[in-house]
């Protein structure tokens, strides 16, 4: 428990943002996969500019190809769509539009002037219909205002080189755009959740400062799993249902422990001095559900059933009707003191929130192991 | 031009928006026709990309790229003389540079414009650019943020918040109205079909309350987005995931026939659990996170009186067990809401 907690004091900051929300190192892939892209198509624009534009045009050839191909695709918003041509002849429009105009106007600062106002407005207004128009506006906007800032530097003709690669290289990282890893990412930041929850439970919190700090640890990974649902969304827009369907059972898992902790702390071998068993069924069938959490099988889970069967009959016993079925009718048994009902009121929420457990994380199972399939 | 006048045009939130663009850009562009700027297309960009919708927002997202500007030129310059003092040639750095801001891209948008920034720095460094020209980056930038604050405030400000507040709010009444009547329920020993026409007032909202979600979150213009749209995007999955549970809990309980024994606790836990949603609908609202007191103190109550109940035999137990199976259900629901509120807490 020393070790989770020391490891949580010590991330902060800007690493524990990206660790949090880059489970399997997610970010870093798609970074590698747009800086590749962006270098072929600085490239591209240098070689471009270069034949088309003369010697001194090659590196804002680079620098412009480079800069546009790097905000296009941090732009993208993929659709459900298994292929993106949408997008990618939507952005090469806009690549066209902007770039094309760019260049024309760019050494004529009293047309590029009232042209900014119509393509700043033509850029937003397009967010009414559903993407890839609003990503195709900001792109024009991007490439029209780059294409101004770079103008009284660069030779004519410049921009207008850069339009060719720039399709290119942006049609091949839309294609190609491993939107997978997002979805990855989100799956694993799930099971990081529920693999964290045997653990919990075998540590087993026994005061509330520790019930708090537990349920803490489980809520920190919960927001992990809310972080990268937003990225996975985003990439993987057409399993968008599937992703709050995990989220949802994620967050039902992270209350249900809440509960599960803060009732099994209060079930200790002092209440039950005279009646060893019952503080005994209760740790077994913590030990039980633990197992069939991390190690879920149906022998597993019948174990931890029958664990838990067995709290019903200590508490049955403890009740003074051991064994006994049939309906009671208010005669049966001796006076409960207030200590022992308390004790055993205690035990039944424990063994509740056990089974609450076991069937929140099964659910859970199902809907990650849908999910998987889905994300094949 | 105030908000009810925008209202009474009504005019679709993207058409404001793209007014209030082409305004900031003719502002910006107004503004360096007056004034002598090295870069005059520096003070539009910025006056057009921070643009993101509620003024809140603009505001918010104009510091963020003012301070990550200002970051990355610190930066930027730094890293140069480093490179230079250590004599690695600078056009490595534009290698990590890149990747740099994609990753960034991911952990907020100011230190994106950081990142940006200072790959803007190491170009105008190699390209031979002077330290002012890279100065006037920050100046021109603060003037950007500012035209496009100010138009955002004065020009159409958007409604964005409302109809996502209005469906929050739907959702939220749905949900104190399915606690009450499933309370009742049980009070009255009575379970009533149309209490499950209330899960279905709860589904219809949350189905509305997503697409709402999803297009607040659209419209932050670039990357990144308001607070309240992430927020509200956690408040769905916890809410709605105990609604189900509470209702077959209750459906239980109210067959027990108990719920008669502790109809004043039972009704204060319905009161405790309305005024916690209230406070949860006021912190979206606002923004503050509100207190959600637990319910430990109801729950005890509660126990305190099934006590002798324990005793009474084996359905009595049972019927015990039911209604301590209904407190479980509601204290997640309650856990879920101070769950909301500590998230709430961190994205301020």
């Amino acid at each position: 428990m020393a070790t989770i907690n020391s490891r949580d004091d010590k991330a902060n900051g800007l690493t524990s943002a990206l660790r949090r929300r880059a489970p399997g190192g997610a970010y870093w892939r798609y970074a590698a996969y747009v800086s590749a892209i962006v270098a072929l198509a600085a490239l591209g624009g240098y070689a471009s500019a270069l034949a088309l534009a003369g010697s001194p045009a090659g590196k804002f050839g680079a620098i412009y190809t480079g800069i546009l191909t790097c905000l296009s695709m941090l732009f993208l918003k993929p659709t459900a769509a298994c292929r993106p041509y949408r997008e990618i002849a939507a952005a090469c429009v806009a690549i066209l539009i902007g770039a094309g105009i760019g260049g024309a106007v760019g050494h004529h600062p009293g047309i590029a002037q009232p042209v900014t106002v119509v393509i700043a407005f033509a850029g937003f207004y397009v967010r009414r219909w559903p993407e890839p128009l609003p990503m195709a506006g900001l792109v024009v906007v991007m490439s029209f205002i780059i294409s101004q800032i770079l103008a009284p530097f660069t030779p004519a003709g410049v921009i207008h080189a850069s339009i060719l690669p720039l399709i290119v290289f942006v049609s091949i990282g839309f294609w190609f755009l491993p939107r997978r890893v997002f979805t990855r990412a989100f799956l694993m930041s799930v099971l990081r959740m529920r693999s964290a929850l045997p653990a919990e439970l075998t540590v087993r919190p026994d005061d509330k400062e520790a019930v708090a700090a537990s349920v803490r640890r489980i809520d920190a990974l919960l927001r992990q799993v809310n972080d990268a649902r937003v990225q996975a969304d985003q990439y993987d827009p057409a399993n968008a249902a599937g992703h709050l369907a995990l989220v949802h059972w994620s967050a039902t898992v992270a209350r249900v422990w809440e509960n599960a902790a803060d009732g099994l702390y209060r079930v200790t071998s002092e209440d039950f001095k005279d009646q060893p068993d019952a503080a005994s069924a209760c740790r077994a069938a913590e030990a039980a559900v633990a197992e069939a959490i991390a190690r879920p099988s149906k022998a597993s889970r019948g174990a931890a059933e029958i664990a838990l069967a067995r709290i019903e009959k200590v508490v049955a016993t403890l009740a003074g009707h051991g064994g006994e079925t049939g309906g009671g009718t208010g005669d049966g048994g001796d006076q409960l003191s207030q200590e022992t009902g308390t004790a055993l009121i205690h035990l039944i929420n424990s063994q509740l929130t056990l089974t609450h457990l076991l069937d929140a994380v099964a659910k859970l199972d199902a809907e990650l192991a849908r999910q998987s399939e889905a994300s094949r | 031009m105030s908000m009810g006048n925008a209202t009474r045009t009504g005019l679709l939130p993207s058409t404001r928006l793209a007014i209030q663009a082409g305004v900031s850009a003719l502002a910006a562009l107004v503004f360096v026709n007056f004034v002598n700027i090295d870069r005059p297309y520096w003070v539009i960009m910025t006056a057009v990309v921070v643009m993101v919708g509620t003024s809140g927002e603009t505001l918010a997202k104009s510091m963020d790229r003012t301070l990550g500007t200002l970051f990355g030129l610190i930066a930027g310059l730094a890293i140069y003389w480093v490179t230079v003092l250590i004599h690695v040639p600078a056009v490595v750095l534009l290698v990590i540079a890149v990747p740099s801001i994609v990753v960034l891209k991911f952990a907020s948008y100011r230190l994106m414009v950081a990142a940006v920034t200072a790959t803007v720095v190491l170009l105008l460094e190699l390209g031979g650019a002077s330290q002012s020209l890279i100065l006037s980056r920050l100046v021109d930038t603060a003037i950007g943020a500012a035209i496009a604050v100010a138009t955002s405030f004065l020009i159409l400000r958007l409604p964005t918040r409302r109809p996502i507040l209005e469906t929050v709010d739907a959702y939220d009444t749905a949900l104190a109205a399915m606690v009450h009547d499933s309370l009742q329920a049980v009070i009255e020993g009575r379970w009533s079909a149309d209490i499950g026409t209330r899960v279905g007032q709860l589904r219809a909202s949350a189905a509305n309350f997503e697409p709402l979600a999803d297009a607040l979150r659209a419209e932050s213009a670039l990357i990144g987005g308001g607070d309240i749209a992430r927020a509200a995007l956690a408040v769905l999955p916890v809410l709605r995931g105990h609604a189900d549970s509470i209702i077959s809990a209750a459906q239980a309980a109210a067959r027990t026939g108990l719920g008669a024994e502790i109809t004043e606790e039972l009704q204060q836990v319905d009161r405790q659990i309305c005024a916690n949603l209230d406070a949860v609908r006021t912190a979206l609202e606002t923004g503050t996170p509100q207190a959600v007191p637990r319910l430990d103190s109801d729950y005890q109550a509660i126990q305190q009186r099934l006590l002798p109940k324990l005793g009474e035999g084996a359905r009595s137990r049972h019927d015990v067990v039911a209604i301590l199976n209904l407190l479980l259900a509601l204290r997640r629901l309650n856990h879920g809401l101070r769950n909301v509120m500590a998230n709430l807490g961190k994205s301020d």
